[in-house]
């Protein structure tokens, strides 16, 4: 019987040509930073050359290099490249275009690696600890919640170092911004579009007979109201494979478009990829592709809450279009909701763990980069916390079904 | 009269309350901050008073011997700030005598350095803690002044374009109605595709069809539709740009409407192929506006009467109004007659977007008279 509802779900043509839309809007959106693609590709050149670290002996031979390539074009001896590049009339005018490039890409990867060390011995959370305070007006409870957040984030902050995780190379952050290209652009819009299409299909699976006009017949036979169990499963397997197409295919096609090799085992939390004062640290000791896989998967669980909150409301609402209008209306709410909760307790923080604001930061998953998900196991807890309730929701509605008039 | 009886299908009381409560997230969430916050910050707060002064003053442009009054009123607050410093101890001490010299202290200033410190922090006590005004407005005349001044140089290869780019119309004012508007065009688009998406679709859920195309009104049925989901949008529409100007009056910006879009400080950031004043702009996106939420209630009208279930509708309109407010975003509301495109670009999309409309109808029109609806 699985079978069947999973055809009501995949026998939509509209369902498909909006996978397309969405698909489309994806590949526009990848192709829009398509200007930056030419010297991106540099840092895959440093990791062949000098290895995946930016290790005192890799920065030393890149120095190396960079002189070899300045004194091609001058006669000048230097011994460091800052000396050099205090000089750097004497040989930039002179310079082929592609020596430059390769010298300017040289020295902003040598730059950023010699300064990392000091950067994370100098780095203090407790600024980022204050600005945060202020910036939402947190006190009280609030305020010890953040204080102990952040003691935690500053040993995870120690273990990085003597992990040497920040010497990774990768894109340089702060002039490609390719973290925040990745998961908070294309990730964001990926989230949604999988959203649209959960709510949608869930919706049209779990009123199907009622929109049919066939409720009356159907719901009297044998197999009866128990089909809505089955509407359940299908709804959650159907929410899963289209969210999944859409994420392989959206960032397959990203994969082939921008060249990630040799950065892949790079981990995650590097000193190269900050975009902004504060660099990038995930709660634990991950390579990129670690990460992505994570991301992937707490994408998809999203996904799967989104279809139990669907369900839910379907079965009370009975008609897709006012499930739909719900939907929007309860994100909205809970956003609203969230935002008036007293910002001097505990409870401000409380309010975060939601899917409804999960989806908004997806570029901060698993890293303390947003003070008020500052949580290592912030994606777990709020997963596991709504997708439980919406279980037990979804229980209770569907025992209430089962014995409710349908006249 | 049937023309009643379907707009009172169409207000139905569910999707009204659904619709307004929509209505009120989104203005919280993508329209609330550019009413609360504006002017935003300091020295925009300042221009701001400063733009407004002119206006009063000088009218709707400024030229040159205008500007060397408003120059006067430059080495007026200079002297404010100079009386400030005069009878502080520590820019006394630092030898500091005016706003000027204390800028340029602090850059010379070796950083980290005893005296440094010293500067840094009378500066960020002036600026941030006592927020003397004079400071902050020295700040906006300086902007201000520096766009009059570069306003000469401002030369565009496109041809047909010459001003003196005299107006007076700041660049804060034209980006803040150019967020709100976006917004609420989109908003519009939605709540009138979530309205009239509802004009067949349920009456053929209930297959009503076969009864009401052999009643006498018979298929004339279609117009009466048609013509209450018109009547519905234009209502709609009008409310939503209503209250929406209703709270954009609060942010006092009706002295620039007569000012010319060819401004010297807007010159410099966008141009424009009209020479529209502010208002006349503000009314050509209100008619944009107009045209696009009609022309989303005739794809709507005729989607509603196409599909067969409510995932249909709504995946169909999804498509709809995200293509929609990309091009609102591009250029059909942002930087609407702009030199970023050629200016039968405009024309072409309006023209494009109305024989769209307009033939979907038709053809549905035609289709309806004969089609077999058993």
């Amino acid at each position: 019987m699985i079978r069947h509802e999973l055809s009501k779900a995949f026998r939509s043509p509209v369902l498909y040509g909006l996978v397309l839309f969405f698909l489309t809007l994806n590949m526009a959106l990848i192709v829009s930073n398509d200007y930056k693609k030419e010297s991106l590709s540099f840092v895959s050149h440093v990791v062949e050359q000098y290895g995946p670290k930016a290790t005192d002996d890799s920065l030393l031979k890149m120095e190396e290099d960079g002189l070899e390539l300045i004194h091609d074009y001058t006669d000048r001896r230097f011994s460091t490249l800052e000396e050099a590049l205090q000089h750097e009339d004497s040989f930039i005018p002179s310079m082929q275009q592609d020596d430059f490039e390769r010298l300017k890409q040289l020295v902003l990867y040598f730059e950023t690696g010699r300064q990392a060390d000091s950067f994370y011995k100098e780095l203090n959370l407790q600024d980022a600890r204050s600005g945060a305070i202020d910036q939402y007006g947190l006190s009280g409870g609030a305020e010890d919640v953040l204080i102990n957040q952040y003691e935690k984030a500053e040993e995870r902050k120690k273990e990085l170092v003597e992990n040497a995780e920040h010497l990774s190379f990768f894109f340089h952050g702060a002039t490609y911004e390719m973290h925040s290209f990745l998961f908070k652009e294309i990730g964001r819009a990926l989230l949604f579009e999988a959203m649209v299409l959960t709510v949608l299909l869930t919706a049209h699976v779990t009123t199907y007979e009622f929109e049919r006009r066939t409720s009356l017949t159907l719901f009297v036979t044998k197999k009866g109201r128990t089909m809505m169990r089955d509407k359940w499963v299908a709804s959650t397997v159907a929410s899963g494979i289209i969210s999944a197409f859409v994420f392989a295919f959206t960032l397959g096609i990203y994969f082939i478009f921008y060249d990630y090799s040799g950065l892949l085992s790079s981990s995650f939390s590097n000193f190269f990829m900050s975009e902004m004062k504060m660099p990038y640290i995930s709660w634990w000791n991950v390579t990129f592709t670690e990460y992505l896989g994570l991301f992937v998967l707490a994408a998809l669980a999203l996904q799967i809450v989104f279809n139990w909150i669907t369900y839910a409301l379907a079965l009370h609402l009975r008609n897709g279009h006012l499930t739909y209008i719900a939907f929007a209306v309860l994100f909205g709410a809970y956003l609203c909701f969230s935002s008036l909760l007293p910002a001097n307790t505990g409870l401000i923080f409380a309010g975060q763990f939601s899917p409804f604001i999960m989806i908004l930061n997806p570029h901060a998953w698993f890293t303390m980069n947003n003070p008020m998900t500052i949580f290592s196991y912030y994606e777990v807890v709020t997963l596991a916390a709504w997708g439980l309730g919406f279980i037990l929701i979804g229980a209770f509605s569907y025992k209430h079904f089962t014995r409710q008039s349908l006249l | 009269m049937i023309f009643w009886h379907e707009m009172k299908k169409l207000w139905n009381p569910k999707v009204l309350i659904g619709i307004l409560l929509i209505s009120l997230f989104f203005y919280e969430f993508f329209l609330s901050f550019y009413f609360e916050y504006f002017p935003n910050g300091r020295p925009t707060a300042d221009m701001h008073k400063i733009n407004v002064e002119m206006i009063e003053d000088y009218g709707h442009t400024l030229d040159e011997s205008e500007f060397e009054g408003v120059q006067l009123w430059f080495e007026e607050t200079n002297k404010e700030a100079q009386a400030y410093l005069e009878q502080d101890p520590t820019a006394r001490e630092l030898g500091i005598t005016s706003y000027q010299s204390l800028h340029e202290k602090l850059a010379d200033a070796e950083f980290g350095s005893a005296e440094y410190k010293k500067m840094d922090q009378l500066y960020s006590r002036i600026m941030f803690e006592e927020e003397v005004d004079a400071f902050w407005e020295i700040q906006g005349y300086e902007t201000m002044m520096r766009h009059y001044e570069d306003s000469s140089t401002i030369s565009h290869p496109v041809d047909g374009i010459e001003d003196n780019f005299h107006s007076i119309l700041p660049y804060y004012v034209y980006e803040n109605f150019q967020n709100l508007i976006l917004k609420t065009g989109t908003l519009i688009t939605i709540v009138v595709s979530l309205v009239i998406g509802l004009v067949h679709l349920p009456d053929q859920r209930k297959n009503m069809l076969p009864i009401q195309y052999v009643t006498r009104k018979g298929r004339r049925l279609f117009k009466s539709k048609l013509i209450a989901s018109l009547v519905t949008t234009l209502v709609v529409t009008t409310i939503y740009l209503g209250a929406f100007f209703l709270l954009y009056s609060q942010n006092g910006t009706s002295p620039f409407f007569d000012s010319s879009l060819r401004s010297f400080e807007l010159g410099l950031g966008v141009m424009f192929w009209y020479d529209f004043t502010f208002g006349e702009y503000i009314l050509a996106t209100v008619t944009i506006i107009y045209g696009v939420a009609i022309l989303s209630a005739l794809l709507s009208f005729v989607i509603s009467r196409l599909v067969s279930n409510y995932l249909a509708l709504v995946g169909i309109q999804i498509c709809v109004t995200t293509s929609m407010a990309l091009i609102f975003s591009t250029f059909l509301l942002v930087r609407l007659f702009s030199t970023d495109f050629s200016l039968w670009v405009y024309w072409a999309w309006i023209g494009v977007l109305g024989v769209i409309g307009i033939c979907a109808l038709l053809w549905r029109n035609r289709i309806e008279w004969t089609v077999d609806v058993f």
